[in-house]
């Protein structure tokens, strides 16, 4: 069943020449993760900000579990809709646990239910509980961003909208709170609206990439179908179709075909060794540097899957 | 000096009435004007003429106003009050405004996509995130309303001003020194006093201090 469906929704500003977007048709199903790609401009984040009911759409509809939202109130709607912007938009006056119990309160949940739900909230994003009574100015800024995804996530609701959530963070945090971000995911399976301007992150993060352009959907596909076959040239520079170390760069090593798991008598064991959720890029890196005929790719639990060579690597780009 | 001495009593029970006068005008003036300062904020078109109205209000000079609004409600404190009430509403709805204004768009949008309503959001975000620069109007208010309350004397309203213009009528140099110095004294202890506050809130609307 789709979640939420977008249907030929566009949205015009006053005083601008072109509507901001146009003419856009979505859907989403349950559990999906969705990253909206663009570059500045591209209308991805009025898109998401018509979900959630923040604009209004000029014409079209957007059709939340099944009902119209325009016919839901705002509030009622955006208590159920997760919201996670830019630098946090954390209430600097209110603490921590306040920050988290927002939406909980909202929705009148008793006292004892909000605290049990902060201290979960807390554990989730991995900060201490210490920082319940904590302001969000004495936490650092990737702290701070993960104050933002559990207030989000505080009163559990069923989508969750991001808009640029880590874009102001560092390098090495920004991939840490991706990796945080994925596992959440895979624990609590959300449907999640993803806005970034950064391809990297839009491939690690995105079951399906939406990409956009002047208010239009360009292309709408999972990763590896973008990176292999780009709708069209503005498509293929965006992802880097020309650039082989770029797009094994976009592509998880558990999309190459592998051979089967090395029978005991090879010496598998003597291989370097890939994790499936690593890029081909890093995997291409460590063949080359090792000189070993093939990798042993490894799940999560060091399990074998089997063994991945130049040719499975040549096959994930060229198939 | 010799004069506070022999009528301490007097200078006390004037001191009490320019305290009062300040305190009822300030508080009148507060109940329209924090109103009014989120009205306009919400309702931008009727910003520029309110503030429009005040500023003209404002530059009318006290003494005209108070004489201006004795056929109307006579001498006494009332007329005194109301004129009060009049020069206080250009601060305080500009700096209501200003402190609203001022508030992070990004937090305000934060909590409306939360789902707060309206008035969820200004009570819980938009009020006390303003508060200080709020806090500052209505300091600055109190000074002015304490140094205009002087001019009540001359209209039979009583105060410290009562003072002054005794003072000056029977060239008494004492009484008059003793009128400004009284009225000074008012008005620092007060600017200070609400300073003291307006950097507590300051400090707190930031979120640095950990304290209760």
């Amino acid at each position: 069943m789709k979640l939420i469906e977008i249907e030929q929704v566009t949205r015009t500003f006053a005083h601008a020449p072109r509507p901001a977007v146009d003419g856009v048709s979505l859907s989403v199903a349950a559990g999906a993760f969705i990253t909206l790609l663009g570059p500045s401009g591209c209308g991805k984040t009025t898109l998401l900000k018509m979900v959630n009911r923040l604009y209004e759409p000029s014409s079209g509809r957007i059709v939340v579990n099944g009902e119209d939202t325009a016919t839901v109130s705002p509030t009622t709607l955006r208590r159920h809709i997760g919201y996670v912007i830019q630098q946090t938009g954390l209430f600097p006056h209110l603490r921590i646990e306040d920050n988290i119990a927002t939406v909980p309160r909202l929705l009148g949940w008793e006292k004892a239910r909000v605290d049990a739900r902060v201290d979960e909230m807390l554990a989730l994003v991995n900060l201490p509980l210490a920082y319940r009574s904590r302001f969000p100015r004495q936490l650092s800024g990737g702290e701070q961003q993960r104050v933002g995804v559990a207030r989000a996530l505080a009163a559990d609701p069923p989508i969750v909208l991001m808009d640029e959530p880590f874009g102001a963070i560092d390098a090495i945090n920004r991939t840490r709170l991706q990796d945080e971000l994925l596992q959440i995911q895979t624990r609590l399976h959300k449907t999640i609206l993803f806005v970034t301007h950064d391809v990297e992150e839009a491939f690690k993060l995105g079951d399906r990439i939406v990409v956009m352009r002047e208010g239009k959907v360009v292309q709408e596909d999972t990763p590896l179908a973008l990176a292999t076959a780009p709708a069209d040239a503005f498509v293929a520079s965006l992802v880097g179709a020309d650039d082989m170390l770029r797009r094994l760069s976009l592509l998880p090593v558990s999309l190459a075909p592998l051979s089967p798991p090395a029978s005991p008598d090879t010496l598998s064991s003597e291989l370097p060794t890939v994790a499936a959720t690593q890029e081909l890029r890093a995997a291409l890196g460590l063949l080359l540097q090792s000189g070993a005929p093939a990798l042993l790719v490894v799940d999560e639990d060091g399990k074998s899957l089997g063994q991945l060579n130049f040719g499975g690597i040549r096959h994930a780009l060229l198939h | 000096m010799l004069y506070l001495v022999n009528n301490i009593g007097r200078v006390a029970e004037l001191f009490g009435q320019h305290l009062y006068l300040t305190l009822v005008s300030l508080g009148l003036a507060m109940l329209i004007g924090l109103p009014l300062g989120v009205l306009v904020h919400r309702l931008r078109w009727l910003r520029g003429p309110l503030l429009f109205l005040f500023g003209v209000l404002y530059t009318i000079p006290s003494l005209s106003l108070l004489v201006l609004l004795i056929p109307v409600t006579g001498l006494s404190a009332t007329t005194a009050i109301i004129a009060l009430v009049i020069y206080a509403q250009l601060v305080l709805v500009r700096n209501t405004l200003a402190g609203l204004e001022g508030v992070d768009a990004r937090i305000v949008e934060a909590a409306t996509g939360m789902g707060m309503s309206s008035w969820q959001r200004l009570w819980q975000v938009e009020l006390p995130l303003a508060s200080p620069v709020i806090l500052a109007g209505v300091r600055i208010a109190t000074v002015a309303t304490i140094g205009i309350g002087t001019i009540a004397a001359f209209i039979n309203a009583g105060g410290l001003g009562v003072l002054l213009f005794e003072g000056v009528r029977t060239s008494n140099y004492d009484k008059i020194v003793v009128g400004a110095v009284a009225v000074s004294l008012l008005a620092i202890a007060i600017n200070w006093g609400l300073r003291v506050v307006e950097q507590r809130l300051e400090v707190r609307m930031r979120g640095t201090t950990s304290g209760a």
